[in-house]
């Protein structure tokens, strides 16, 4: 298991809290996370919908016009495909902002587990390759938390829950509150 | 509450139909809080957030309540 891992929010300028704990269910292994904002969030989405334009439906001609006809069955296909593809990149991009904002020491028994891991998807037919963007530091810590920490796709899961629920006010959370106000007093 | 019913109880309530995406929906409840969304609001843990959004949906759910039946007291 990595040595204990010590957070590094607000060493320098004003003090804040330590970044909160989060720890992986099924491999107990446990890393500090760090909230990825709703202006990053939607600059991501904003970039992904740049890359991969929304399909746009056919134009018909029509006894007052062109019109876009949005029943096309082809366009129906294109925009679910568009909608499950940009859905998917934005998980994606945002599990790994995540884990590269997360803290969590990688130490020699961790490099072990990445060595392992690494060796195992390599086994099975599916090599791991480090993203070329990222420094080997970024790369460990990365696969490390994707790939080591979050053993099962339940644990993706709740540390990509785990993120949100810090990081924007998410559906849940929003109904959470709502429920704890008290409708039985009068109101000004 | 109002008129002994949860304000969220009201179905009758017309909706206007129009549509936004959820980020909408913060950035005005961040403004009606009367918090800057490019500082404080992204500052806010998502659990705050929360509790900013969800009162500022109560409140236009209230005030779409109260309105609708002073309309109809009008009528």
């Amino acid at each position: 298991m990595a040595a204990p891992i010590v957070h590094t929010n607000g060493t320098r300028g004003r003090a804040v809290p330590a970044l909160p704990e989060h720890t992986f269910k099924d491999s107990g292994i446990t890393i500090r996370i760090r909230k990825v904002g709703p202006t990053t969030q939607q600059r991501l989405a904003q970039q992904i919908i740049k890359d991969n334009p929304e399909p746009q439906p056919p134009v018909v001609e029509t006894e007052v016009g062109p019109e876009k006809n949005e029943a096309d069955p082809e366009y129906i296909e294109k925009l679910a495909a568009w909608n499950t593809e940009t859905r998917n990149q934005l998980t994606q991009r945002l599990l790994l902002i995540s884990a590269l904002e997360a803290e969590v020491e990688i130490d020699a028994e961790a490099k072990q587990d990445i060595a392992r891991k690494k060796r195992h998807l390599t086994v099975i037919g599916i090599p791991y390759e480090d993203n070329p963007d990222l420094t080997p530091e970024e790369n460990d810590k990365v696969f490390y938390i994707l790939h080591v920490a979050a053993a099962t796709p339940e644990d993706l899961g709740e540390f990509s829950s785990a993120v949100m629920r810090r990081s924007v006010p998410t559906e849940e959370a929003v109904q959470a509150q709502i429920t704890t106000f008290p409708g039985d007093v009068p109101g000004a | 509450m109002y008129r002994g019913r949860d304000v969220f109880g009201y179905r009758q309530i017309p909706r206007s139909g129009v549509r936004y995406g959820i980020m909408l929906e913060w950035y005005l409840a961040s403004r009606w809080a009367g918090l800057d969304w490019f500082g404080n609001f992204n500052d806010l843990d998502g659990e705050d957030m929360a509790f900013i959004v969800a009162a500022y949906r109560t409140n236009m759910q209230i005030e779409a309540v109260v309105n609708y039946f002073a309309s109809k007291r009008k009528r």
